[in-house]
């Protein structure tokens, strides 16, 4: 090639181009030429078929085959790819700013909460029902904090939930027992409480002001491995003892942490199935049946049901319970990925 | 010269398909993709002059399809907005890549892209013509060489107003430039092939009226 390998079509080829590309524009093997141009159009013919032999189409080896197949399918999973970490990233930014069910920020809730609270306490002792409403809100304000702690743990691990090495099939609900023999642990409680130990919440985000046995943020700390006894269960976390993980993005609308199980009381030190409770039963845990709830999209509410629609079957979904399981013995499973079982 | 290719005759169009896309019918999505695998490889294979990087540059095109789908106008034509896509990445694979001559499409006209310059008289020019040449398969290679060989603003203009059909209004709304501009750097653009072909090309005669 030399310096300047550029030369432009004298005047009258450039025309000529100009009408026969104007042509097949306008989809016409024919139409208006310039005058006397008739050997330059046929001159610009031959230079075309000698360009068409590299046409798209024109070599064999860039015909459609299983090469090609590929680069298709492997563009539609990388826009696949693209589309799961957008999901994820809105899934993380709706959880950093948890909204409560009435539409205020949870921090002005907290706020508020603590407000009330006080004024309840100095002018009003005895309305025991406005001390419990204050407590639901303060309630719902430490589920949004802990929905923060969910969000950044699971930026920081692909999404996944907070979930540690246990067994499946093994019982759920042995809280404070530590991990095994094999480092797995022996309760719910202790995947939720991982928020604790890698320090994305303090341990008062995970108790709500209903429960006196709640611990504060200098009794149990990044030192410890779970709660120490169930009657420091504040909320129930969706079960972690599956065999697979949920990740975050896989589930927009799914409620993942709530008031805690209704069905699974405390006898004798240990968390026990309570038979003689409605299977429709609310936690109940402020004086009135309903219960705090927190949802993958950041939203905090509160429900007078424990039923939700869920968002993989589209079915009403019992949060605290598996899907056709009636009575428990600590080793129940989600029947699925997206049915929620919310337990200690 | 080849026929312009025909549009689908049925079927949603390329734009219904966006449209629907990024209204959340996400199956749709490799259709569209299959529709383009070979016109836009072809194009990018050339422009960028090699393979692995025309299939990298086939998925990132792609892939900035999907992220600015909301911003589409489903009047317009999708080919055009596509390639333009896919220009500017092998433009900037060409810029990070360093192996070619790449030319500014912002930068004030040379001589080269217009009429100013040295001219090819197609009548004059005495250009080795396929029904001279035996083997199609050694043509195709030529031609690709010689088109590789080209600068890349004369590339990349021959690429799209011949091999992909595209009007010269198209080609100037993907690339920026007005339409006039359009016009005299695809006159440079065939000028420079004629001539490179007649200079890559040793039999400049048929072979019956060599001597």
């Amino acid at each position: 090639m030399t310096d300047d390998p550029t030369r432009s079509l004298c005047p009258a080829d450039a025309d000529a181009l100009d009408a026969l590309l104007a042509h097949r524009a306008a989809d016409a093997d024919t139409g208006p030429l310039p005058p006397d141009s008739a050997e330059r159009v046929a001159a610009l013919r031959r230079l075309f078929a000698v360009l068409d032999t590299d046409a798209p189409g024109a070599d064999p080896a860039e015909a459609v085959d299983a090469e090609a197949q590929a680069l298709v399918e492997q563009t539609v999973a990388a826009v696949a790819a693209a589309r799961q970490r957008e999901r994820f990233a809105e899934q993380i930014e709706m959880l950093r700013q948890p909204k409560m069910g009435l539409g205020f920020s949870w921090q002005r809730g907290l706020a508020a909460a603590a407000a009330f609270l006080l004024a309840v306490g100095l002018l009003f002792p005895t309305l025991d029902h406005q001390r419990r409403d204050a407590q639901r809100v303060a309630g719902m304000a430490n589920l949004g904090r802990a929905g923060i702690g969910l969000s950044s743990y699971a930026l920081a691990n692909n999404g996944i939930l907070p979930k540690r090495a246990a067994t499946p099939g093994a019982a759920w609900w042995n809280v404070g027992h530590g991990p095994d023999e094999h480092g797995h642990v022996q309760s719910n409680s202790a995947h939720l409480f991982q928020l604790v130990r890698d320090e994305y919440v303090t341990v008062d985000a995970l108790g709500s002001p209903a429960n006196p046995h709640a611990p504060g943020v200098d009794q149990l700390t990044a030192k410890h491995h779970d709660f120490e006894r169930p009657e420091q269960i504040s909320f129930s976390y969706q079960n972690q003892f599956t065999p697979y993980a949920i990740r975050l993005d896989n589930h927009a609308r799914m409620v993942v942490l709530a008031d805690k199980n209704p069905l699974i009381v405390v006898k004798n030190g240990k968390f026990a199935f309570d038979s003689t409770k409605a299977a429709n039963a609310c936690a109940g845990m402020y004086g009135k049946p309903g219960q705090n709830m927190l949802f993958t999209h950041g939203t905090v509410a509160w429900s007078d049901a424990p039923v939700i629609k869920n968002g993989t079957t589209g079915q009403l979904d019992n949060l605290y319970t598996a899907e056709g399981v009636a009575t428990y013995t600590g080793t129940e499973l989600p029947t699925h990925e997206g049915d929620v079982q919310l337990v200690p | 010269m080849s026929k312009r290719r025909a549009k689908p005759t049925n079927g949603p169009t390329d734009e219904e398909l966006l449209g629907r896309y990024r209204a959340g019918e996400t199956e749709l999505f490799p259709t569209l993709v299959g529709r383009y695998r070979q016109e836009l490889l072809h194009f990018l294979i050339r422009f960028a002059g090699n393979r692995a990087a025309a299939e990298d540059l086939f998925q990132e095109a792609f892939l900035q399809v999907h992220l600015s789908a909301d911003t589409f106008d489903v009047s317009k034509r999708f080919k055009p907005w596509l390639f333009t896509i896919a220009a500017n990445k092998a433009r900037d694979y060409l810029r990070r890549a360093g192996r070619r001559k790449a030319a500014s499409l912002s930068a004030p006209m040379d001589k080269s892209d217009d009429a100013g310059g040295s001219y090819v008289d197609l009548l004059q020019a005495d250009l080795p013509l396929p029904d001279t040449i035996a083997d199609e398969e050694e043509t195709r290679q030529r031609v690709r060489a010689v088109v590789d060989d080209m600068p890349s603003h004369l590339r990349e203009i021959l690429l799209l107003a011949y091999f992909q059909q595209m009007a010269y209004k198209e080609v100037a709304e993907a690339l920026g430039i007005p339409l006039g501009t359009v016009k005299s750097r695809l006159h440079a653009a065939v000028g420079t092939f004629a001539d490179l072909w007649k200079a890559a090309y040793p039999q400049t005669t048929p072979p019956g009226e060599a001597e």
